[in-house]
């Protein structure tokens, strides 16, 4: 089996916008020319502030739309063309997360029903009392219970109804999940939750993740490479590791940059961009950043920098990085000050006596049917 | 020592209807050229207490127990509706989240900035625009001539946010109350409108309460902290004190919470479980039905006892290291 389980070659959507009669309206260069490669049992991270095109370009590769340009291949297989039923394979082999985990749950469904859908498009052959045992596992493996399974979406907190969610998604064995902003609606202590659920969740059933979001501080926890867009394009891309540690494009340095830390006193040196993101529709010449780049030159007014390989395994689009790289902020991040002797005993223990507590509620949980959800 | 601009004694109020407070004995403090930070969770009744203190709750849903606000030495009971919207964008002024929603999609944001000018000053209508363009100019909205007669939707987030700050600050008010102003931006750009907050600030030393659930914006901006969970304030101090030695069970799991940006990366500590409806509060500490300590003790309320200069905490296990170490 090869190890790419994903591909994008030069995928461009350009959405055509109003218009009259007999004129055409301004076109949308929503995504334009970007090229990725997903490797199995990978997290891979798509990055970029609103109107980059992120989300545009996870609808693309989950084929909810279809490209003006470019190929994409999953598993080898060109995912333009197919219909039927290499369709209804492809939608059991790669599924969703979606960001708001109010919309994306049919509020008349039962959870129940919710997750055994999904079972029972893409394994028919379960009898009715095997989907139901398999719906009971699927909820246990999310942090929910099996009594669950007669409740209705509302009845559920954010942190839970996108646990039900990531259920069925799972519900169809899918070898890849690809996520819209899985944990953005979500509050932080309920965030970290869903983080941690979704890291255990890969290692157990092996599967590839594609994550899009915005909050690079997720990204950096949970990725192994990942790729930065503006403007609808891959401006940098690279083991996340070496990009949080090293970021070559200006964009990347301003955006790590721009991220308040929180931890007191911890001032960084900020490569502070002008104005906003311009408009999709009319995207500057030459390279799309260079109207809002602290380090533009003429030439990146005149031609647009392509992805060009920057170290072992990253990529960067940009014609000056490796003068940029000696100029700029001395890494960007200083570490701030630290907690007191006392804080860090309190944080040990903090963490030791959730952990016990975890045990604990699986220990008693067959018993408890009250107070819904509380694992972490 | 000097007065404090804004004292807020107790605050207690329900909705009517309700069984259970939303807001208990809410108390901190904001002087001139200072930023509070409030910080906790969605229901955590964070915003709920701007509103209130901007007497912008409706006046029949909600109940308000014994509480005082004191504004610049005034004594102020918070029902007082009729004083407080005297003062109410004039000597204090509040910025919202979504600047889409609060700007008047219908009118000119020129003309909208103008409106408030003139309702809090009496000056003609060529002076309160003449402010209102001088105002644009100040929160670095390039050629503000123009701009004046635009609509809101004309503008894109990060500029209608800067019109909102505009207005709020057109009167020249003595306390901001900004509720998650860059919650919906960018980075890059909440970076930009965080700065420009702080240098308005410096100019004109008014004193700023700035509600959020991002414990980075806090780190940045704040001078003091009130961390909020389920209408309780649970520790309040200095910022320095919060984020170097903080006490409160709820305030330690939302910082490992927070994945972060450097070091080495590690599973993530979570708070379990969710904020229980207003229905459903635990007696006493409201927080230990989710604290991994919470022993019989805590179903009766904790007080909010000093734990270091000005820091406080309302936990009886505090300082935790040394009760349960002790103990173990």
């Amino acid at each position: 089996m090869s190890d790419t389980i994903l591909a994008a070659r030069g995928l461009k959507k350009h959405f055509q916008l109003g218009g009259g009669l007999m004129r055409a309206g301004p076109v949308v260069r929503a995504v334009d020319g970007v090229s990725i490669e997903v490797k199995r049992g990978e997290t891979f991270a798509i990055v970029g502030e609103s109107g980059c095109g992120k989300s545009t370009l996870a609808r693309l590769l989950m084929r909810l739309l279809e490209p003006t340009e470019g190929e994409i291949e999953f598993e080898g297989r060109d995912i333009a063309a197919i219909r039927g039923r290499d369709l209804r394979e492809l939608r059991r082999d790669m599924q969703f997360v979606f960001q708001d985990p109010f919309s994306s749950l049919n509020p008349r469904m039962s959870v129940g029903k919710l997750v055994g859908e999904p079972i029972e498009t893409h394994r028919p052959e379960l009898s009715r009392a095997q989907r139901r045992q398999e719906v009971a596992r699927l909820l246990r493996k999310v942090g929910l219970r099996p009594e669950h399974a007669d409740r209705y979406p509302h009845e559920f907190s954010g942190g839970q109804r996108q646990r039900i969610g990531i259920a069925r998604a799972l519900a169809s064995n899918p070898r890849l999940v690809i996520g819209d902003e899985p944990v953005s609606a979500l509050d932080v202590s309920v965030q970290a939750q869903v983080v941690n659920l979704l890291h255990d969740l890969r290692e157990e059933f092996d599967m590839t993740l594609v994550i899009i979001a915005h909050d690079l501080a997720v990204i950096r926890h949970m990725s192994d490479r990942v790729a930065v867009m503006y403007l609808g394009q891959v401006v940098e891309s690279g083991p996340t590791d070496e990009i949080f540690a090293n970021p070559r494009h200006p964009y990347t340095m301003a955006l790590l940059s721009a991220i308040p830390e929180p931890a007191h006193g911890g001032q960084k040196a900020r490569l502070a961009l002008n104005g906003e993101t311009p408009s999709p529709a009319n995207p500057p010449s030459g390279c799309r950043f260079h109207t809002r780049c602290p380090f533009a030159r003429e030439d990146c007014a005149t031609t647009a920098p392509d992805l060009r390989a920057a170290g072992p395994e990253s990529h960067v689009a940009c014609h000056h990085w490796q003068e940029i790289g000696d100029r700029r902020p001395a890494a960007g991040l200083t570490p701030a000050a630290g907690r007191s002797a006392g804080a860090q005993r309190r944080f040990a223990l903090y963490e030791a006596a959730t952990r016990d507590r975890a045990t604990q509620d699986q220990a008693k949980r067959p018993g408890t049917a009250a107070n819904a959800g509380a694992s972490s | 020592m000097d007065q404090p601009l804004l004292e807020v004694d107790n605050l207690r109020f329900r909705f009517r209807g309700q069984g259970q407070d939303v807001v208990q004995d809410v108390s901190f403090r904001v002087g001139r050229n200072e930023t509070l930070c409030i910080v906790g969770e969605s229901g955590c009744g964070k915003s709920v207490t701007a509103l209130a203190l901007m007497g912008l709750l409706p006046k029949d849903a909600v109940r308000f127990g014994a509480g005082e606000i004191r504004f610049a030495g005034e004594r102020l009971a918070p029902d007082d509706h009729a004083r407080i919207a005297a003062m109410r964008g004039d000597r204090m002024a509040m910025i919202f989240q979504e600047p889409m929603t609060s700007l008047n999609p219908a009118f000119r944001i020129g003309d909208q900035i103008a409106e408030a000018v003139e309702r809090h000053r009496r000056c003609g209508r060529a002076a309160a625009r003449a402010r209102a363009c001088d105002m644009l100019r100040r929160v670095g909205i390039p050629a503000p001539e123009q701009r004046m007669d635009e609509y809101p939707h004309q503008l894109s987030g990060g500029m209608r946010q800067r019109v909102m700050i505009a207005m709020a600050l057109a009167n020249d008010p003595e306390l901001l109350i900004a509720d998650e102003p860059t919650t919906a931006l960018d980075v890059t750009v909440q970076a930009q409108i965080l700065d420009l907050i702080a240098e308005l600030q410096a100019e004109t030393g008014m004193g700023t309460i700035m509600i959020t659930h991002d414990l980075g914006v806090v780190a940045e901006i704040a001078t003091d902290v009130a961390v909020m969970y389920a209408g309780q304030v649970v520790e309040y101090g200095p910022a320095k004190a919060i984020f170097e030695d903080p006490q409160h069970p709820y305030t330690i799991g939302l910082m490992a919470s927070v994945p972060s940006l450097t070091g080495p990366r590690r599973r993530l500590s979570t708070v379990p479980g969710s904020v229980p409806g207003i229905g459903q509060m635990p007696e006493g500490c409201r927080f230990s039905s989710r604290c991994p300590f919470a022993a019989p003790v805590c179903a009766t309320r904790p007080d909010l006892a000093q734990q270091g200069p000005g820091h406080r905490v309302a936990c009886h296990f505090a300082p935790l290291d040394r009760t349960l170490e002790r103990s173990a």
